[in-house]
């Protein structure tokens, strides 16, 4: 008797551990995703970032199976608060081809692949530059990238670097560095921070800092417009995804006064 | 005389209750049907049940499927006759299973049409979907009617494909 029912209490605690049928086959379910970026140039480098996928299911008893998604793609790593969410209401997935598309107008990224074996793979796109790359994502574990591949840096961050002068009329010192902070806001991501001018070398304190009016940073054509709060200061460039800042300085009155490269010290 | 006329009334009488009752042309028509109709069922019930399996196709393809198949009786009007007759036709359903059943992921199509011809041990489906269009199912039984195997095709969506189903 005593035997017996250690069995019975052992098969239960087993049945709770183990993942039921239910859960394996399902298609509802978060997937973990790894969004490849498409060499710009033969041979150039990859990227990758990560993101998760989450299906919602619901039968509607008319010969028909809504699905609906949420998309959340990260910049830097799963942990990283620096993340854009997407809904899509309806995901039609093709019942002689299992093919799955996620888009909609009020999304600037959409995905389409197949969704076969409890994993979905396929391309994915953004408005701003069109296909991006392949993505894979698996409900059963995380996929892992190529070991080339470089994860696209989050841009929050501290940036140093150099300015060069073009325009002999204006002064601005050789020394620059950017501090970036990104937050979640209920309009989207809003990046602010802060620029110094060294006057002396990067660790001394012959400084001039002056906080950013505005950022305009696009994370998937990764071009970036910064306002200084004084001083009339706009750099216009680009944040390359391994984190360097590569942008043309313009300074009220002047026009175009140089160039600046600053690179993520972190 | 008038006793002589009453037994010969009462004998008519009684030779005619007691005559065979001879069939109408039309309650023979129905029992002739009827007859026909018996047949094709048993047929037909030979074939009913549940298989469960996969379509496959191109690029890798494979659903599971359930498909079922039931003998139902649906009234049909004949030309020229006034009432209609039950005909035993092969319905059901076929269910695409594209997750866990157990969570409702699944899409059910109905059968439209369904043959089977028994000297040959065929079966003819056809289902529509408004994604899809027609979708028409040709299979045959084998081993001794535990398998079916056959073909599929969308002709809207210009795909093709093969069926294997076990008997569940």
């Amino acid at each position: 008797m005593r035997f017996k029912l250690a069995v019975s209490a052992f098969i239960t605690t087993l049945s709770f551990m183990m993942p039921s049928a239910h859960a394996n086959d399902s298609i509802q379910g978060t997937y973990t995703a790894l969004l490849k970026h498409a060499p710009k140039v033969e041979g150039g480098d990859e990227f990758h970032q990560f993101a998760t996928i989450t299906l919602r299911t619901v039968n509607p008893g008319n010969g028909s199976l809504k699905i609906s998604a949420n998309v959340r793609i990260f910049f830097g790593d799963w942990n990283s608060n620096e993340f854009f969410s997407y809904e899509y209401p309806d995901v039609p997935l093709s019942l002689l081809t299992r093919q799955i598309s996620f888009k909609n107008d009020e999304s600037d990224v959409s995905f389409v692949g197949y969704l076969k074996n409890g994993m979905i793979t396929g391309e994915w796109f953004a408005s701003a530059i069109g296909r991006v790359g392949e993505f894979i994502a698996k409900k059963s574990e995380a996929p892992l990238p190529d070991a080339n591949s470089i994860l696209v840096k989050n841009i929050t961050g501290h940036y140093l670097g150099m300015f060069t002068s073009t325009n002999a009329a204006a002064n601005l010192p050789e020394r620059l560095s950017l501090s970036l902070v990104t937050t979640q806001d209920p309009k989207g991501l809003v990046v602010s921070g802060n620029m110094r001018f060294y006057l002396g070398p990067f660790d001394s304190n012959e400084y001039v800092e002056t906080k950013l009016k505005d950022v305009q940073f696009n994370f998937y054509n990764r071009y970036i417009t910064i306002r200084t709060e004084e001083y009339g200061i706009t750099l216009k460039g680009s944040v390359s995804p391994a984190g360097v800042v590569d942008a043309d300085v313009f300074a009220d009155g002047f026009g175009k006064i140089g160039r600046t490269t600053l690179e993520s010290d972190q | 005389m008038k006793q002589l006329l009453g037994l010969l009334i009462i004998s008519l009488l009684a030779g005619s209750a007691c005559s065979p009752k001879t069939m109408s042309q039309r309650d023979l028509q129905k029992q002739k049907d009827a007859g026909a109709a018996e047949t094709k069922k048993t047929e037909l019930e030979g074939v009913a049940g549940k298989y469960i399996g996969e379509l496959r196709g191109d690029d890798d393809y494979q659903q599971r499927i359930r498909l079922t198949l039931e003998v139902r009786s649906v009234p049909v009007q004949q030309e020229g006759s006034v009432d209609p007759i039950m005909v035993p036709k092969l319905l059901g359903g076929v269910r695409f299973i594209l997750g866990s059943e157990e969570a409702q992921e699944f899409i059910d199509l109905t059968i439209k049409e369904g043959e089977f011809v028994k000297p040959t041990d065929h079966i003819e489906l056809l289902m529509s979907h408004d994604e899809v269009g027609d979708l028409f199912m040709s299979v045959d039984r084998k081993k001794d009617g535990k398998q079916l195997t056959g073909t599929w095709r969308a002709p809207k969506q210009g795909l093709e494909g093969t069926i294997v189903l076990d008997k569940e």
